[in-house]
């Protein structure tokens, strides 16, 4: 019986021929892959499997990506909701979720971050806020955010930084308007801390940029008013009327204006016009503002073509008026003012008292022993009682300076105690204010 | 002999064929084409071939992550609801029954996918040859998806770097590839699986180094890179190329900030240690408990988990939205050290209650939060140093992980790659150096060894091996004390001096790089002339310098009694001669043996816990 040689099941390399490693495909001599059919299909299947996964995977990323698309919009719109009825709070929460499927929506960031400004979490606030910053520094909506922010944390120069950059920044929409909003703005912070030379920049930027709106200009006309640009105001009230002639605000504004100014005529012409468009109503502003311009107009004794009979009688009424101002704010005061003797109360023994043609010093704290300034100047008033007399005046023209001094350093005394009510007193009052201005 | 015919078949001449593309140019392109494309040109080597797998490996990794990382996502929905902050019922409920299917399915089904990852896939390297079955990536997958998704304090980074490993097992055995690439076939995994869920390519091919294979091997280098990228590119495409993190921009503005971040190292460094000292303390206790207990404690650490959640939902999950929120300074330093404290309770009992996860992302949550915390104080405490808390958060990741688990060079590198910017490096190297430093000073062991020795493994370590010192030529060699005869010499005068010599061996210095060698016998059985000494001498005698490594130096000594030691820059200039004697009489004198000796008997007692 012939033996048969045992089946080897040892193989061989296809190209040097040796035995290759048991149960390895790759010949260790001449590193020839000898792949059988077998590892030539799992090759094949690997790479099948890979391309299947990618198509399966994109499927599943794209449901994920609905979802969390579906959810961070239910979210926002939640926090929206909840902004709209005023609960900050809650809307931070769901800004929160709706950032966490959305980490990159910069929309939802930035609502973020004005919820966290409203409940007061600043550095939360100026933290999302940075993140937008550095991802979009032209923002124009994010430097704002940012600039009131630094306002609301009283650090004015990082916040005036903003909202230039703001107001040079990028709109996503209607980009004049939010720019002259924001210069508005600006402005409104600019006053708040006293900078009156940038806020009238802003203003005459701002009307630089809108020319031919009526509505800018008479916002800005009553800024350069609140900010003293009486001129500059007037003329912006002036480009107003030019376009209507009948547009009340303007009418009123340069009004107030001309009053400003000491030209009491034109202001009682402006604001007689204003005051029959709004039909006279009681107690309307354009009514208060005329009834002053007349009273200033009849108790100006520095108008032109005054007789020294019209002056004097003018000087005396002023000075019965200032008298009488004084007696009421000593009154509400609970001061009571009490004639004495003119060497007990040398007049400018006190340094808070005011001088005359000096304006009047305010800071000084009288001691415990000095009287009231308030007494000082009664004192004084009742000194100069008989030379403001409408005959003395009369007699002496030259005592009706010292006697308007005394009535402007009266109502420079009072009006920072006391409010002035009566036309009369802020006719006074606004006489004052222009002849110090013209003295200056 | 007369040539074949080639064409054996030869169409005719035919006039109506068109003269551009003649029917025999076609078949001569085709049979050109055909053989540019036979199998017999594409002769690649194994390791050309494994590099081709790797990056399908990568490829496939990066889809698995993403699957899994979508998959914790869409858990988290369904489970815990769709606001960052879960509802009442959910927030309880959901950890504690997921819990308790875990705990079934870990039990029951997949006892394997039980721990981070990290260790299995080093033992799969070390103990099993590279062998990860098939239902671990499948167990690992659904069972720490229901645990990150369902609010367990642990991290999806360790379990994708498992997923990875185990592909690269199943095709590596499905390619029939050999032992030894089989075996590191499952770090190129590994490397591909981090790689795409830390969507930081470098920080995964430093940390597989580091943590998996525990030794800087050039090998399989070019396989994980090429595999970790891969997979990156992958994760990228489907869930975008945004980092993990916004981090804040940081400049080093005044030098005083960087004793403010040494600050920031011993804190770090003393919660790595507590962490540490903690999961150490507990782990093992828990594992002692009644076997029954096993099937509840996920639940029982879910709940627990669930209660504090109530509160503080932040510690849940993976937490990287809040670590984010951490870095922007958008809680307050009591609030982050809160947190921090939690998070660290929270994993650490998760973790040792069975439940799978990893512990990649619940260490830099810890870390964002503590360094926030020390950042705000410092913050208040020295105003004028302008110290930005999210530059905190962002070195306090790195300085926990440097601390947690010993991978220095990974946690600044992932700082670096996290965070793009190169500023931040002085101070990450200043915190990760000092809180590792306070970290190894009272707990030696490493978070993983220690665990992998809990499991009664003992898997070698990169941390562990630089605490081993490395002994050199010149801790062995000895002065050559007449054991060199110059060149010059005749037989006779050799003769001579050998028999005044005690010594065996004998070296003759050439010039150059030729050193010889001759042993008495040879020189006392040559016949006595004055023929010159270099004349008969055959034998070339290898040679090593001071500096080469004792492990070199055996290399090179092969089976030479002797061999010279000599200069760097004068081949002729002999330092000393070394023997194999004098190399084992070095590891003696080191006291290796003793190391180890007690090395190995702390490991037995550990296991026996």
């Amino acid at each position: 019986m012939p033996v048969e040689a045992p089946e080897t099941t040892e193989l061989r390399c296809e190209r040097c021929g040796r035995i290759m490693p048991d149960g390895s495909y790759w010949c260790h001599a001449c590193g020839k892959l000898n792949a059988s059919p077998r590892v030539r299909v799992v090759f094949i299947v690997f790479v099948i499997a890979i391309i299947a996964g990618v198509g399966l995977t994109k499927w599943y990323v794209s449901y994920l990506r609905g979802l969390e698309s579906s959810l961070a919009q239910r979210w926002f719109s939640r926090g929206e909701e909840a902004v709209a009825k005023n609960y900050p709070a809650v809307a931070i929460d769901d800004y929160h979720n709706a950032l966490g499927y959305d980490e990159g929506n910069r929309q939802y960031r930035l609502k973020l971050a004005e919820a966290l400004m409203k409940e007061g979490r600043v550095a939360e606030a100026r933290s999302n806020l940075s993140t937008l910053w550095s991802l979009e520094p032209a923002n124009a909506q994010v430097n704002l955010d940012l600039a009131r922010l630094y306002a609301e944390q009283n650090k004015p120069e990082i916040a005036i930084r903003y909202y230039r950059t703001a107001i040079d920044g990028i709109w996503s929409e209607h980009p004049l308007q939010h720019r002259t909003a924001t210069r508005f703005e600006l402005v409104q912070y600019l006053t708040q801390k006293g900078d009156h030379a940038r806020a009238v920049a802003e203003l005459i930027a701002i009307q630089a940029e809108s020319p031919e709106d009526p509505e800018i200009e008479l916002k800005v006309g009553n800024l350069l008013l609140q900010l003293g640009e009486n001129s500059r105001a007037a003329k912006s009230f002036d480009a107003v009327l030019k376009i209507n002639g009948d547009n009340v605000d303007a009418l009123t504004g340069a009004g107030q204006t001309a009053l400003a100014l000491g030209d009491y005529r034109k202001a009682v012409g402006l604001l007689t016009v204003a005051d029959n468009l709004t039909h006279a109503k009681a107690g309307s502003p354009q009514g208060e503002l005329l009834a002053v311009a007349h009273e200033a107009l009849e108790a100006d004794p520095y108008l032109r073509n005054l007789t020294i009979t019209q002056r004097a009688d003018r000087v005396a009424d002023a000075f019965t008026l200032s008298m009488d101002t004084l007696r009421k704010c000593a009154a509400q005061k609970n001061i009571t003012l009490v004639p004495q003797s003119p060497t007990a109360a040398p007049q400018n023994a006190n340094p808070a008292l005011p001088t005359a043609r000096n304006g009047y010093t305010t800071q000084a704290v009288p001691s415990a022993a000095a009287p009231n300034p308030l007494q000082l100047l009664y004192d004084s008033g009742l000194e100069k009682q008989p030379s403001a007399k409408v005959q003395a005046l009369r007699k002496n023209p030259d005592a009706i300076a010292p006697t308007m001094d005394f009535v402007f350093e009266v109502l420079r005394a009072t009006e920072n105690v006391c409010p002035l009510e009566t036309p009369q007193e802020r006719a006074l009052q606004l006489i004052a204010r222009h002849e110090s201005e013209d003295q200056r | 002999m007369t040539p074949e015919p080639t064409d054996a078949i030869k169409p005719p001449a035919s006039p109506a064929s068109k003269p551009a593309v003649s029917t025999p140019t076609r078949r001569k392109y085709w049979d050109a084409l055909r053989g540019m494309l036979s199998p017999e040109r594409f002769s690649v080597r194994e390791e050309q071939f494994f590099l081709v797998v790797a990056v399908m490996i990568g490829l496939a990794s990066g889809l698995a992550v993403v699957c899994f990382r979508i998959c914790i996502d869409l858990i988290r929905i369904k489970l815990l609801g769709s606001g960052l902050r879960p509802g009442m019922p959910r927030v309880f409920l959901a950890p504690m029954l997921a819990g308790l299917v875990i705990a079934f399915l870990v039990i029951k089904f997949f006892p394997r996918a039980r721990g981070s990852g990290v260790n299995q896939t080093k033992a799969a390297l070390y103990i099993y040859d590279g062998y990860i079955p098939f239902s671990t990536i499948i167990g690992k997958f659904i069972t720490s998806g229901l645990a990150i998704g369902s609010g367990a304090p642990l991290g999806p980074e360790d379990p994708s770097l498992q997923i990875g490993a185990g592909i690269a097992s199943a095709v590596g055995r499905q390619l029939h590839m050999s032992r030894e690439k089989l075996r590191l076939i499952a770090p190129v995994g590994a490397a591909a699986g981090l790689a795409a869920a830390f969507n930081a390519p470098i920080t995964a091919v430093l940390f597989v180094i580091e943590e998996v294979i525990g030794r800087w091997t050039a090998g399989i280098l070019g396989a994980v890179v090429l595999a970790a990228i891969s997979s990156a590119i992958v994760s990228r495409w489907f869930l975008g190329d945004e980092p993990l993190f916004r981090v804040p921009v940081y400049h080093l503005e005044h030098i005083g900030e960087l004793g403010a971040y040494a600050v920031m190292g011993v804190v770090g460094g003393i919660a790595s240690l507590v962490f540490v000292k903690y999961i150490s303390y507990l782990r093992p206790r828990l594992q002692r408990l009644p076997p029954w207990t096993h099937w509840l404690q996920p639940a029982a650490a879910g709940l627990i988990i669930g209660i504090v959640g109530i509160r503080y939902p932040q510690i849940m999950g993976a937490g990287y939205t809040y670590i984010d929120q951490a870095m922007h300074e958008q809680f307050t330093w009591q609030v982050l050290l809160i947190l921090g404290g939690l998070k660290i309770l929270g994993t650490g009992l998760s973790f040792s209650s069975g439940t799978p996860g990893g512990l990649f992302a619940p260490v830099l949550f810890m870390g964002a939060m503590i360094g926030g915390a020390v950042g705000m104080v410092e913050q208040m405490l020295f105003p004028h140093l302008a110290i930005s808390v999210g530059a905190y958060a962002l070195v306090g990741m790195g300085t926990l992980f440097a601390g947690i688990l010993r991978a220095p060079m990974t946690s600044v590198f992932m700082m670096l790659e996290v965070s793009g910017n190169y500023s931040i490096i002085a101070p990450v190297i200043i915190s990760n150096v000092i809180a590792y430093v306070i970290s190894r000073s009272f707990e030696p062991t490493p978070v993983f060894d220690m665990l992998s020795r809990q499991d009664g493994m003992d898997l070698p370590s990169l941390e562990e091996e630089r605490e081993v010192p490395l002994l050199r030529v010149e801790d062995a060699m000895r002065p050559a004390i007449g054991q060199v005869i110059t060149r010059g010499m005749t037989v006779h005068q050799a003769l001579e001096r050998v028999k005044g010599s005690s010594q065996e061996f004998f070296l003759v210095g050439m010039g150059g790089h030729d050193w010889r060698g001759v042993s008495r016998a040879e020189l006392l059985a040559m016949p006595d002339s004055n023929q010159p000494l270099r004349s008969v001498l055959q034998h070339h005698v290898p040679y090593v310098h001071q500096d080469f490594t004792l492990d070199t130096a055996l290399r090179i000594i092969g089976q030479w009694p002797l061999v010279p030691v000599v200069h760097r820059a004068n081949f002729q200039q002999l330092l000393g001669v070394l023997s194999l004697d004098d190399i084992v009489r070095a590891y003696r004198g080191a006291g290796l043996s003793e190391g180890l000796d007690q090395e190995q008997e702390r490991i037995t007692s550990e296991a026996s816990i």
